[in-house]
């Protein structure tokens, strides 16, 4: 799934459309897991052809989408690409060593697993690259912060009411004031959204932090927007997952 | 075991133990907190997918690590203290998936409390300290076959709260519908965790924002830790 409920145009939202295809074909594959049944194993000559032709044709589809995936030029000189190739050729492997398809030592599932987290990066690659516009990035902020009076909206993004209004309801127009500063908040809002409800995203901009000699993000942001990304960018990244505090 | 020579790293000398860690086997229920949506632990395929960012005990780029509470209010802590959550409603803005995990696991380093710190030789600031001279330890770690560390806790102010840190990959088991099984697929040391979606959209506890040490708070513990070692001292002399 993307990180976000309603895709962000990218420069090509066919592709966009490919990746977050394979990713629903890897993640359904992963989950729910089921275990083969008591009835499958009594019987089991007949459901292991079966197990081993679904299989079979579920990998040669997701291979033929990871191969179209790669042709993109998108893709040409990535390094996800190649990781994405690796999996795939990992994954065949895996499963050409289990026989019955029953992959009692989930070795196939881990292959899968690694495949579902490139994809996933790939995704988000996406979605990062699309933000870098500072037009998609007012779009993203102006909708993830919905709930958020218009004027606090403005404030933050070095914007007038009359343009976040604007973009709110879907017109944005080409931007010039501030272009780099909404690109900024658009990327940090993208990784804090799922966290953090609107008016959470606007607390999290003017909350001091020690590890800045206690000023806020707005203030780094005001001061400095290429500093302030150095240090925002990370801290909002690792608020995804857990980190030794 | 003979002192070690001391790493360096970015100039700064980190003293290494004076006696090997006691390496620890067992069986652990974690908890840990995501973004919803995220998955629970980190694996990644090669180094684009590999970024995690700096904590406690790695250095971004440098390996995957799985940080984990032996207590949900330890999870919760360490929510508080890295998005230093101060106010009522900053803790109820935030809304987090919050995991329960069962991990099997060998050769741990056990620094659980501090006495076991200052029994290697180390120092226990260290465990609630700046990251730098940890993450210098855990490289050591590493590189002497730990596959993981018991720490007590930096965030979660309280005595007893401990941390386990595996270093590497891991990958979830999602369990729904049934309670943790006390073995993990593959047994110990196997990359799946079993895991339990205990909510996907909750806040720290009240609790854990009120013991929460802060980056630049002092820590209490600790700091009653070292009041208790010298009045012991004083008593044996």
């Amino acid at each position: 799934m993307s990180a976000l409920a309603e895709p962000i145009p990218a420069i090509d939202a066919g592709l966009r459309e490919r990746v977050e295809a394979l990713e629903h074909d890897v993640f359904a594959a992963l989950k729910p897991y089921q275990e083969p049944s008591t009835r499958d194993l009594r019987n089991d000559p007949v459901s292991r052809k079966r197990r081993v032709t679904e299989r079979e044709r579920w990998f040669e589809r997701v291979r033929g989408e990871i191969l179209t995936l790669a042709r993109d030029p998108m893709w040409s000189d990535h390094a996800l690409k190649v990781e994405l190739l690796l999996t795939l050729e990992d994954l065949r492997a895996e499963i050409a060593l289990d026989k019955d398809g029953r992959d009692e030592e989930w070795k196939v599932r881990y292959a899968m697993k690694i495949m579902h987290v490139v994809v996933q990066a790939m995704v988000r690659q996406l979605d990062h690259a699309a933000i870098d516009d500072p037009a998609v990035a007012a779009r993203l902020v102006a909708e993830e912060l919905r709930n958020v009076e218009v004027g606090e909206v403005a404030r933050l993004l070095g914007a007038t009411t009359k343009s976040v209004r604007n973009w709110r309801d879907g017109r944005v127009e080409q931007i010039k004031r501030n272009p780099d500063r909404i690109v900024l908040i658009g990327q940090l809002v993208y990784e804090l959204h799922r966290s953090w409800t609107g008016h959470g995203i606007l607390m999290w901009f003017d909350r001091s932090r020690e590890q800045f000699g206690e000023r806020t993000p707005r203030e780094l942001i005001d001061a400095d927007v290429t500093d302030a990304a150095e240090k925002l960018l990370p801290l909002a990244r690792g608020g995804r997952a857990q980190l030794g505090g | 075991m003979p002192r070690r020579s001391c790493c360096r790293w970015r100039g700064v000398d980190v003293p290494s133990w004076a006696a090997e860690p006691n390496a620890v086997a067992g069986r652990w229920v974690a908890y840990r907190h995501v973004a919803p949506g995220v998955p629970p632990l980190w694996t990644g395929a090669g180094s684009t997918t590999l970024r995690q960012e700096s904590g406690r005990w790695h250095r971004e780029g440098e390996s995957l690590v799985q940080y984990l509470a032996l207590s949900s209010d330890g999870a919760w802590a360490e929510r508080v203290r890295y998005e230093s959550l101060r106010t009522e409603a900053d803790r109820l803005e935030d809304h987090r998936s919050l995991w329960q995990l069962r991990v099997c696991a060998d050769r741990i380093a056990d620094l659980s409390t501090f006495d076991a710190w200052e029994a290697c030789g180390l120092d226990p600031a260290i465990a609630v300290g700046d990251h730098a001279d940890s993450q210098a330890l855990a490289s050591e770690l590493r590189r002497a076959g730990y596959r993981g560390v018991l720490s007590p806790s930096a965030a979660l102010d309280v005595g007893g709260a401990v941390n386990l840190t595996l270093f590497g990959g891991r990958i979830e088991h999602h369990i729904e519908g049934r309670s943790l099984p006390d073995e993990p697929v593959g047994g110990a040391n196997a990359p799946w965790l079993p895991a339990i979606l205990l909510t996907d959209h909750g806040a720290p506890t009240r609790f854990a924002m009120g013991r929460t040490c802060y980056r630049n708070g002092r820590h209490r513990t600790l700091a009653e830790w070292r009041a208790g070692t010298r009045v012991r001292r004083r008593r044996r002399r």
